[in-house]
């Protein structure tokens, strides 16, 4: 039965609580006890449903300070790279003529671990003119819109800026 | 005062502007695969503008939650993006006649021509 099951991880499923009713009363209007019980309620039971998966921790990460500001640093990079590359795509779609030569293209990337590499299909996919159709293990397909961005994907620099949060170096 | 109005004012705009491109792209582009390029790409970047143009505008407690709701939206929206248009490969969505196929996972030889379709499955 679906609901008839044991909290093997005590400890994880207080995070996963705590985490949830400290967002919900971020969310909520005011402190009224009905608001208190709810949400009590509420997060207790959403941790409870999902526990079985929740706690299976794939390849365990730790984050050190130093990675935490390459992130941001990423982020930012990122940001600024999906505003440039989204006037690009307007440019296109508004020119009367439609320059576009959509393709796929495989590519394969240097990233090793599970969460960096997932992070990296995502920022391609944010990147106007670049979808990523499939993640398997290390080949990136990924659907370009003109064959210019398809160049772009195959040598991103920010594919580097992960690596080097993932290892510390660039090789 | 006034220079800050405007300024949220250009921050709207810019995002209405995004946004309309986004839809424009829908009807104009010609198969599935392109069209997604056009209407999730603007649609991120156009909601983003908007709300941090919102965020310009409403009261402290209120920020947070705009927040989230930006990050929400930039998180899930590659997510459904990768996911139509897997299924879409998946099942052979139609695209155009002269869409190209391009392999650079080997390195020796990037760049190589893929005869078709039934290379990319890895």
């Amino acid at each position: 039965m679906y609901f008839q099951k044991k909290i093997d991880d005590p400890q994880g499923f207080m995070l996963f609580a705590s985490i949830l009713y400290f967002f919900w009363f971020l969310m909520s209007p005011s402190f009224s006890l009905r608001n208190i019980a709810v949400g009590l309620i509420c997060c207790l039971g959403v941790t409870y449903f999902w526990s079985p998966d929740l706690f299976k921790a794939g390849q365990p990460f730790r984050i050190a300070p130093r990675q935490v500001v390459r992130l941001a640093v990423y982020l930012l990079l990122l940001a600024y790279n999906v505003v440039v590359a989204n006037i690009h795509v307007a440019l296109i779609v508004l020119s009367p003529k439609l320059p576009i030569s959509p393709g796929f293209i495989l590519v394969k990337t240097k990233l090793e671990k599970e969460l960096t590499r997932t992070l990296y299909a995502n920022s391609i996919t944010l990147t106007p003119g670049t979808i990523t159709i499939n993640l398997n293990k290390d080949r990136l397909l990924v659907h370009a819109l003109t064959k210019e961005t398809a160049q772009g994907v195959y040598e991103w620099h920010l594919e580097n800026r992960l690596r080097e949060m993932e290892v510390g170096r660039v090789d | 005062m006034l220079v800050y109005e405007l300024f949220i004012c250009l921050l709207l705009w810019s995002g209405l502007f995004f946004l309309f491109v986004g839809t424009i792209g829908l009807i104009r582009l010609p198969d599935l695969y392109t069209r997604m390029h056009a209407t999730s790409k603007c649609d991120t970047l156009g909601a983003g503008l908007i709300l941090v143009a919102l965020m310009f505008l409403v009261g402290r407690p209120e920020v947070f939650k705009l927040l989230m709701i930006g990050v929400f939206i930039w998180s899930i929206n590659p997510l459904i993006t990768h996911v139509i248009g897997y299924m879409a490969y998946l099942r052979d969505g139609e695209h155009l006649p002269e869409t190209f196929f391009i392999d650079c996972y080997d390195l020796p030889y990037p760049g190589k021509e893929m005869s078709g379709k039934e290379d990319v499955h890895a």
